[in-house]
């Protein structure tokens, strides 16, 4: 039977997954959407408005369904890990209050691009309320990461005393915003997430490409796959650089969690193989392949480099983390080399001035798509995983001494996942239904009508 | 003199309440009085449903930086009407936005989502009113063993009152707000009577501690549907700003009546307050981030009455 502090850990980390992925989608279409607008306005091409028109709809309703995700996971931290909120309302809450207000920032925006879109004469004035849409959205993600990068990497407070009397001393909100992991964590976290997001709407964009049978459809759809591509291949990069500088990072700040991530089974090495795969069987390393000195040459960007990576057998005290956490990890990268490697080639043809709409490139995409969140989300599991039994690295709290054993989070937390197992595929469905529930025909047709693009 | 955070975070909430009250009265509109909604309540409400969830993030975070020791209590002993409210939540949020772009017109259609979608506002409402109420009585809530009693809460009528007469009061509110076809004398007749129950109750629920302020919020109650009564003064009444501007104002001091106490004046509020570090910096980052708000706030309102969504044309419907 599955304890009531499981359960807990459980519904959090299922409602933050379905937030995830709608949020990656929400942020990923606000950049789309003013990238859209900016070049039906400088262009004064119908396809890219039609585009930007089509985008919002879909973004206004990601947004809605993400807004009231996002709330839950607010509530549901304070709920379902009390103790832990405690300490970060006294230590570092100030990340949150700092998201409320890109949160408005956001929302107004948002409000005012969506139902007043014909209001502004000057469609220049109109498209600035996206970009403060986007860069809402995309505040938003950094200042919760810092929360995040906090449970990685606490600061502010006099930890040593914390740990032996549970008292919280020389409190200081603003050390615990810089704390050491949070800069890496932020760009790793916000590149991947644009990258996710844009790979989820390139797949979008070739199934319709694909299913599309007039060529004004398909036009209006190859332009998104321009651009989106260009997103995703820029992201992708900077992803892969920020996931290598958090990856070092992890080195000092969380050695025990990188020795589980690389499957570290021994106490330190020097000049230490790269594993990929494998997993412990009754003590024993099984199933893998063995790259030698190339986890060394990463750690320290050196090819004889005379430092030892740290060993899970030099913690023989302490839990470890659950060590699949290696499978995700390996996932990650893995998933992410090969959709660089995908858009890489996708920048060539582009060069070459070949179209990015062959089958084979449309089939290629929506493998993407699906890959991406993949990756995404082992990158989260990994992050997330990594970390236990520790809700706050490295002895400061445990998710048991923070979880709320209340019984009667068992049958609503059941409805929640109940709830969320109907409202996250609808809210996909709706949003696709909405968007192609007018022929791309007539919304040309309305566009052309429209003055400022003569 | 109340505490700086202390106003800082009232003034949240009066935001909130201000935000929160125009959809409750729009539940009503909307279940009562559908067809007139359409016209005259989905204008206003359908740019700014999303941007009262904001507040209410807004205030659920001031509140966690304010009091964070009473954090594990109202996870406790609430747990179980917190989560309701997260399922409505969502519900809420999926509800109207489907209304909004929904292209049918069969069993589900747009008007049975605006109806879902309001009658989950208001248990919403009445959700987050017990929450409050029973904050302000403790009947039925037992701090040591952090849990809540539903039946004992029924139990004590102020409590029953307190819920009931204000879902009264901004049923009458409801159509001087969205200036709906009705009687020009029955909003001031029904807020009057939601007024009494939900002030008398108030009185019973045992933390007012300056009865004087009291004042404001019943005269600001009656004023709004008397000054409706009367075709010069509706366009006053009926103005979304003004309005707002006075329920913000309203709640605000009805807090102030009973500051510093909860639990029937059992328990002192300053004794619950986050250390002085932190409420510096969120002092400064509520003021800092209070004036991009309103900068925002205030381009709203411009485009908003620009663009032809104000008052003005709704306050030349004649009533009945």
């Amino acid at each position: 039977m599955i304890s009531i502090i499981n359960f807990d850990r459980f519904l959090m980390g299922y409602t933050l997954a379905a937030h995830i992925l709608i949020v990656t989608l929400s942020i990923a279409l606000s950049i789309m959407v003013s990238l859209s607008e900016f070049l039906a306005i400088r262009k004064k091409d119908v396809y890219y408005g039609v585009l930007a028109k089509r985008l919002s709809k879909a973004l206004i309703i990601f947004f809605a369904v993400g807004t009231a995700s996002g709330t839950v996971l607010a509530v549901e931290l304070f709920s379902l890990f009390p103790n832990f909120m405690v300490l970060i309302a006294k230590v570092d809450i100030l990340p949150f209050y700092y998201e409320v207000f890109a949160f408005f920032l956001e929302t107004i925006c948002l409000v005012i691009y969506i139902y007043y879109w014909d209001y502004f004469k000057n469609r220049y004035h109109h498209w600035i309320f996206s970009l403060f849409v986007a860069a809402g959205t995309v505040l938003s993600a950094v200042f919760i990461t810092m929360i995040n990068a906090f449970m990685n990497t606490p600061s502010g407070f006099n930890i040593p005393v914390y740990i032996s009397t549970g008292v919280l001393t020389d409190i200081n909100p603003l050390a615990a915003i810089a704390n050491p992991s949070a800069f890496s964590e932020i760009s790793h976290v916000v590149t991947t997430t644009i990258a996710a997001g844009s790979f989820a709407l390139l797949a979008y964009f070739a199934v319709n490409y694909l299913r599309s049978r007039n060529q004004e459809a398909r036009n209006v759809y190859s332009k998104a796959i321009n651009i989106t591509a260009l997103v995703g291949l820029i992201t992708i990069a900077l992803a892969g650089i920020t996931g290598d500088s958090a990856m070092r990072g992890l080195l000092t700040m969380q050695p025990l969690k990188y020795a589980a991530i690389e499957l570290n089974y021994f106490h330190t090495m020097v000049n230490a193989p790269e594993l990929l795969g494998g997993i412990m069987v009754n003590g024993h390393l099984e199933y893998y392949l063995s790259i030698p000195g190339v986890q060394s040459m990463l750690a320290f960007l050196s090819l004889n480099s005379s430092q030892p990576v740290p060993g899970l057998l030099s913690y023989p005290n302490q839990p470890w983390p659950p060590l699949f956490v290696h499978l995700t990890f390996d996932t990650m990268v893995g998933g992410g080399l090969l959709l660089g490697l995908f858009l890489l080639y996708l920048l060539y043809r582009i060069f070459r001035r070949k179209p990015l709409t062959s089958r084979i490139m449309l089939y290629g995409m929506i493998v993407s798509g699906v890959l991406a969140e993949i990756v995404y989300d082992s990158g989260w599991v990994t992050d997330e995983v990594g970390r236990q039994p520790w809700i706050i690295y490295d002895n400061v709290m445990t998710v048991t001494q923070a979880a709320n054993t209340s019984p009667s989070v068992i049958p609503l937390g059941i409805g929640i996942i109940i709830f969320y197992l109907i409202i996250v595929p609808f809210t996909f469905y709706f949003a696709a239904r909405v968007i192609r529930n007018e022929a791309v025909d007539k919304e040309l047709e309305k566009e052309k009508g429209v003055q400022w693009y003569r | 003199m109340i505490q700086p955070e202390v106003a800082l975070n009232a003034a949240i909430f009066a935001a909130f309440f201000a935000m929160i009250s125009t959809e409750l009265m729009a539940a009503s509109a909307i279940v009562f009085k559908y067809e007139e909604s359409t016209k005259k309540v989905f204008r206003f409400l359908v740019p700014i449903w999303e941007i009262t969830g904001t507040f209410f993030v807004f205030y659920a975070v001031n509140v966690e930086a304010l009091v964070p020791d009473a954090l594990p209590l109202v996870a406790y002993a609430y747990i179980s009407y917190i989560l309701i409210f997260l399922i409505l939540y969502v519900g809420r949020n999926a509800s109207i936005i489907a209304a909004e772009y929904i292209w049918k017109n069969r069993i589900v259609n747009r008007k049975l989502l605006y109806t879902v979608y309001a009658v989950i506002t208001y248990v919403l409402g009445i959700l987050i009113l017990v929450i409050y109420t029973s904050l302000l009585s403790g009947v039925g809530v037992n701090a040591t063993a952090r849990t809540f009693n539903l039946v004992k809460f029924i139990s004590f009528l102020p409590d029953d009152g307190f819920i009931a007469g204000s879902a009264i009061l901004l049923f009458g509110l409801g159509a001087v707000f969205y200036n709906l076809s009705v009687r020009r004398y029955l909003p001031l007749v029904v807020t009057g009577i939601g007024m009494s129950i939900a002030g008398l109750s108030f009185a019973y629920l045992g933390d007012i501690n300056t009865p004087a302020f009291i004042v404001v919020p019943a005269l600001i109650t009656l004023i709004l549907p008397a000054l409706w009564m009367f075709n010069r003064t509706r366009q006053i009444a009926s103005n979304k700003l003004v309005f707002q501007g006075a329920m913000a104002i309203s709640a605000f001091f009805l807090i102030y009546t009973v500051y510093p106490w909860l639990f029937a004046k059992s328990l002192n509020l300053t004794s619950l307050l986050n250390n002085s570090a932190m409420q510096t910096q969120i002092f400064y980052t509520t003021i800092i981030g209070g004036i991009i708000l309103v900068a925002l706030s205030l381009v709203f309102f411009r485009i908003f009455y620009r663009a032809g969504d104000g008052s003005q044309q709704e306050a030349e419907t004649p009533a009945h």
